[in-house]
């Protein structure tokens, strides 16, 4: 009853401390590339925010959350790529030059404005989940279903991505020659400024998601996620909150996509890889899905974990991480948060000893729960 | 005209068919039970009636619209509500969070973005969960109660939706005989004001709720009347009280 997952106010509380924390983080550190690897796992936290949304309250296991991320990436990547074009002296990228086209693809043309670039990179994912989303749910796919069938579309957009070389780059992606200019002035990925940018946005997600799930709305997703057919049954369209949730989730992962390309300049066809999707879904799990907070942690955790350990023990990792994965799954669903609300629980039965630390409790019943002795 | 009208209502697998142009009508205000041996098609019948199932022929009307062909929820949103024969709540959520949900009174998943704090849905949360027996249990989360608890707590989601017709599939089912009694006097307290029909097994049950019984065998209507009326036909005793006879008298 007491649990971290119960107690609304203490939420509040730890969420406000742990982004002032972030936010104070880049005052301690000088070096440039580390404040970027910052900023780099706020935006890889903002996914695992997104797996979290749609999987630990939806219910909804997708993998396809690149999708969203890779669509909104290439969307700000042909955006800040047109910045550095000039529409009289060189009005096409130079990879298109060599893939001999004459002239500028239409798809292309919106991105010479960059608000309207931005505006599309992240409206066309949303869409795309909404639409996606409908078919999706209205054929009440669940479960393991809806895994495979995101994946399938994840992999039909990698090969797309790959594939038109002509407008996309194909496998060397887009490298947009400067960093993203608005208005005049131009954000420096290395900078704290972009480090305060991305978590800005993490921050108005991470708040905004968490007073949207307190909502009915929040609720009635949350039921849904428990058993969708006794909601329908009490005058709920199951589709309708799922697609709802799908598309808040896509959109989230959008957000990421046009950040994640705002601080590295760089977007290829490795953003739709499968791996990295389910690697967001690995993270997720492993904070805790049912936490938004812990999801993000998650992220974090693992990422930290990975560039420290470099690209020698990538692999052994991976390996690793895989079983922890299992484990987790299996035996921990709620992650990271789940084992810090155990540890809580712990401290406070032992400072004020519940029913089962009685003496007159049998030892049938401790043994039952081993996990619950001290 | 009858509240909610079913007429030649079929359900037919391959040749067999489980619910076999079955006809029936419950009036405003009455408390109608269902009974049958098991496999008889209550449940297929409840099915149809909520659209879980489609039917494979007949009509089923709800306050003289026609809904056979509707979607679950829609047909929700007319005026039906549903307890299942298995448990179905919400096991991760409270007790609160349960009854919150089933208060519908808005579906819409914009609308409820827009719903933080409902005084007046939370005011009838604790009075359904007084009237339940609940009160005492409204944080707790649903996959800590009782077998009997968890079919309250189902028994509240379908009267905090104040639908126009309850139908309940085997509400006392798994209840001690003291659960079962008080179960009966909510039912009972639902008399007039409410339209029920109820699926039980339990024929002391029936006693103390029923008024007007219809009795279905292999999926076809079998009988009506008052209890007495039914105890006494023959027929029904052939096919079903002497199977159930030993539960009546326990
Ligand atoms: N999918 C199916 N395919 C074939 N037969 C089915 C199917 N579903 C149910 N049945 C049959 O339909 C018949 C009616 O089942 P139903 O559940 O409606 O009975 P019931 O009256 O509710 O019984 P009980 O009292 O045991 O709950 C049973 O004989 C059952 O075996
Ligand atoms: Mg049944």
């Amino acid at each position: 009853m007491n649990s971290l997952y119960d107690n609304r106010t203490l939420q509040w509380i730890v969420y406000f401390v742990f982004f002032a924390v972030l936010a104070v983080l880049p005052m301690f550190i000088e070096n440039a590339f580390t404040t970027n690897l910052f900023s780099r796992f706020i935006v890889l936290g903002m996914l695992a925010l997104s797996v979290s949304v749609v999987w630990g309250f939806g219910g909804i296991l997708s993998l396809g959350q690149g999708i969203a991320f890779g669509l909104a990436a290439y969307g700000m990547g042909m955006t800040m790529q047109m910045q550095s074009q000039d529409p009289v002296n060189a009005p096409i990228p130079s990879f298109m030059l060599t893939n001999e086209l004459t002239e500028l693809p239409a798809l292309w043309i919106p991105f010479w404005h960059t608000p309207t670039g931005i505006a599309l990179a992240l409206i066309v994912p949303t869409i795309f989940f909404g639409v996606f989303g409908a078919m999706m749910f209205q054929a009440r796919l669940v479960g393991v279903f809806v895994a495979i069938v995101t994946l399938a579309m994840l992999s039909a957009w990698y090969s797309m991505a790959f594939d038109m070389q002509p407008y996309t780059a194909g496998f060397n992606g887009i490298s947009p020659p400067a960093p993203l200019n608005i208005a005049g002035h131009a954000i420096d990925p290395y900078s704290h400024e972009a480090y305060w940018i991305v978590l800005a946005f993490l921050a108005a997600l991470t708040l905004g998601m968490k007073l949207l799930l307190s909502t009915k709305f929040g609720l009635v997703v949350q039921a849904i996620r428990d058993d969708p057919e006794r909601a329908r049954f009490l005058g709920y369209s199951v589709a309708g909150y799922q697609v709802t949730i799908f598309t808040i989730s896509g959109f989230i992962a959008a957000v990421a996509g046009v950040l994640w390309v705002m601080i590295v300049q760089y977007v290829s066809p490795t953003a739709l890889e499968v791996q990295f999707s389910v690697s967001m879904v690995i993270w997720a799990a492993v904070g805790g899905r049912m936490s938004l907070l812990g999801a993000i942690i998650g992220a974090f955790f693992v990422n930290g974990i990975q560039s420290y350990l470099g690209d020698e023990l990538l692999y052994g990792f991976l390996l690793v991480l895989g079983g922890l994965f299992i484990v987790i799954v299996r035996f921990l669903p709620n992650g990271l948060a789940g084992l810090l609300e155990m540890a809580l629980a712990r401290i406070g039965r032992s400072k004020a000893p519940g029913p089962d630390a009685e003496p007159g409790t049998p030892p049938v019943a401790a043994s039952a729960a081993p996990r619950s002795q001290v | 005209m009858a509240l909610l009208e079913v007429k030649g209502l079929t359900k037919a697998y391959d040749q067999l068919k489980v619910v076999d142009t079955f006809d029936l009508k419950v009036h405003q205000g009455e408390l109608r039970c269902l009974l049958g041996p098991n496999g008889a098609g209550k449940t297929t019948t409840l099915d149809l009636i909520t659209g879980r199932q489609k039917a494979t022929s007949g009509i089923i009307s709800l306050n003289d619209t026609v809904i056979t062909h509707w979607p679950e929820h829609l047909r929700v949103r007319h005026g039906l509500g549903r307890k299942f024969q298995v448990p179905a709540v919400f096991k991760g959520l409270t007790v609160q969070q349960n009854l919150t949900v089933a208060h519908n009174r808005t579906t819409s998943p914009i609308r409820n973005m827009f719903v933080l704090r409902d005084g007046a849905a939370q005011t009838r949360v604790r009075q359904v969960a007084t009237q339940v027996g609940l009160a005492r249990r409204l944080r707790d989360k649903a996959e800590e109660l009782s077998h009997g608890e968890t079919q309250w707590l189902e028994i509240g989601m379908v009267l905090i939706q104040n639908p126009q017709v309850l139908l309940m599939d085997e509400p006392t089912a798994g209840m001690t005989a003291q659960e079962t009694y008080k179960t009966g006097e909510i039912f009972n307290s639902l008399k007039g004001s409410h339209t029920l029909l109820v699926v039980e097994h339990d024929m002391g049950f029936v006693r103390q709720i029923a008024e007007r019984v219809t009795v279905m065998h292999m999926g076809r209507f079998l009988a009506e009347g008052t209890i007495a009326e039914i105890e006494n036909d023959s027929e029904v005793r052939r096919v079903y009280l002497g199977k159930e006879g030993k539960a009546s008298h326990a």
